[in-house]
């Protein structure tokens, strides 16, 4: 007997670490749990609590080492998923503008903006290089187990612009003229609600699947730590960039709700943007915390 | 008293868990049958992994050497058996002085 797939699915988000080691005896152990959801919530609320608060093992260099692989990892996966947020925050405050908006609501949806693209541009420059560093090793020695994960990102990504794609040419054919206002109307009609619903559903898998693809390539490098101490360095400016961002966002919105100037959807989209960044800009933060302490010089014996 | 839901437990599961290694070697669905049978709690499987792989890194209790690693026994180690006895005469001390207290505060509450 085999677990269910849903449990199979969520076992692979663990940390590689844990898989490597629990695996086996899990999914021997898994087949015999009843409980149904319960089992597989169980094993999510694991995996969580193993991505945020990792334990590790090994050499006290190689736990700090670990350490800073897991602070590099949780805090760009929490960023990928915060872009999904920045967008939802710009498409329910800004795409048409919120009549009244000015003064400190707007500066602070500027500076919450402005942080953001920079930690856009940053991530993704830097994230570039990291990733030339796992790839050209791994064709080298052909480890297909790290080129897998490592060029996911770049299937997952051509298959959603493709439906992307399909969605605005399928809005603009059934709305003309809709194409140049794709991303200001929203449609009306109960299916085009539902095709809009399914295309955020799609879109948020499809950035945690690059997200996780990329950590997963990420742990299976396994980079030398001189080199995640570079990544997280970086993780902990995008952790505080993160937080700028929540109070900005969070400050923006209470003007916006001051000033009654969203609709329910909208003001229904921001709330829930607002609450990501800050859920996600409190856990990067700690996980910043942990790895820049580990970063302090080593105490004798490491 | 059946407990709900937000009432203080003592059910910390990596007490749990060494709790039920202390009765000798035993492999994850053993502890969750162990545990369930001696204290009602039901742990998840993902929960007890998690546990056991805080509680190994910790140098609490090893893993054994076996044939078959899908079903890997785990003993406490010499560390481990400290811990848990510290930590269960501190609950056992702590268990007297509050079941002392309720008698006391009983007795109070029955005379006014």
């Amino acid at each position: 007997v085999r677990p269910s797939r849903s449990q199979r699915l969520v076992l692979w988000t663990f940390p590689s670490r844990f898989r490597a080691r629990y695996e086996e005896e899990l999914l021997a152990l898994l087949p015999e749990c009843t409980g149904g959801w319960k089992v597989t919530a169980d094993l999510a609320l694991a995996a969580t609590r193993e991505r945020l608060r990792p334990s590790f093992s090994g050499s006290p260099a190689e736990r700090r080492r670990l350490r800073l692989q897991a602070t590099t990892a949780t805090v760009f996966f929490l960023w990928s998923l915060s872009t999904l947020a920045a967008v939802i925050f710009a498409r329910a405050v800004d795409d048409r503008p919120v009549p009244g908006l000015h003064a400190w609501g707007w500066v602070a949806y500027a500076i919450g903006s402005g942080v953001f693209q920079l930690t856009a541009g940053l991530v993704l420059l830097a994230g570039l290089g990291y990733w030339l560093r796992v790839v050209i090793p791994a064709l080298r020695s052909r480890k297909r187990s790290t080129l897998i994960p490592a060029f996911l990102p770049v299937l997952v990504g051509a298959v959603w612009l493709a439906v992307t794609g399909l969605v605005a040419f399928l809005g603009n054919h059934i709305v003309p003229g809709n194409y140049r206002h794709i991303s200001a109307q929203a449609p009306t009609t109960a299916a085009g609600m539902a095709v809009l619903a399914i295309y955020v559903v799609f879109t948020t898998g499809c950035v945690a699947a690059c997200a996780a693809s990329a950590v997963r390539a990420l742990e299976r490098s396994e980079l030398p730590r001189q080199l995640l101490a570079g990544s997280t360095l970086l993780a902990a400016f995008v952790s505080f960039a993160l937080i700028v961002v929540a109070v900005a966002t969070c400050v923006c919105l209470t003007r916006v709700l001051i000033i009654g100037g969203l609709d329910a959807r909208n003001t229904a989209m921001a709330v829930g943007a607002v609450t990501t960044f800050l859920l996600a800009s409190s856990a990067a933060g700690t996980s910043a915390l942990r790895g820049v302490r580990a970063l302090r010089p080593a105490v004798e014996g490491d | 008293v059946p407990q709900r839901a937000g009432d203080p437990r003592w059910t910390d599961p990596g007490l749990l868990v060494m709790g039920s290694l202390a009765a000798g070697d035993k492999h994850g669905y053993a502890i969750l049958q162990d545990v369930h049978e001696a204290t009602g709690v039901r742990l998840g499987p993902g929960t007890l992994y998690g546990v056991l792989s805080r509680l190994e890194d910790r140098g609490l209790i090893e893993a054994l050497d076996v044939p078959d690693l899908r079903r890997r026994p785990y003993r406490l180690t010499a560390k481990g058996i400290g811990v848990l006895e510290e930590q269960l005469e501190g609950m056992s001390r702590f268990a007297s002085l509050s079941r002392r207290r309720l008698v006391r505060s009983a007795r109070a509450v029955r005379l006014a």
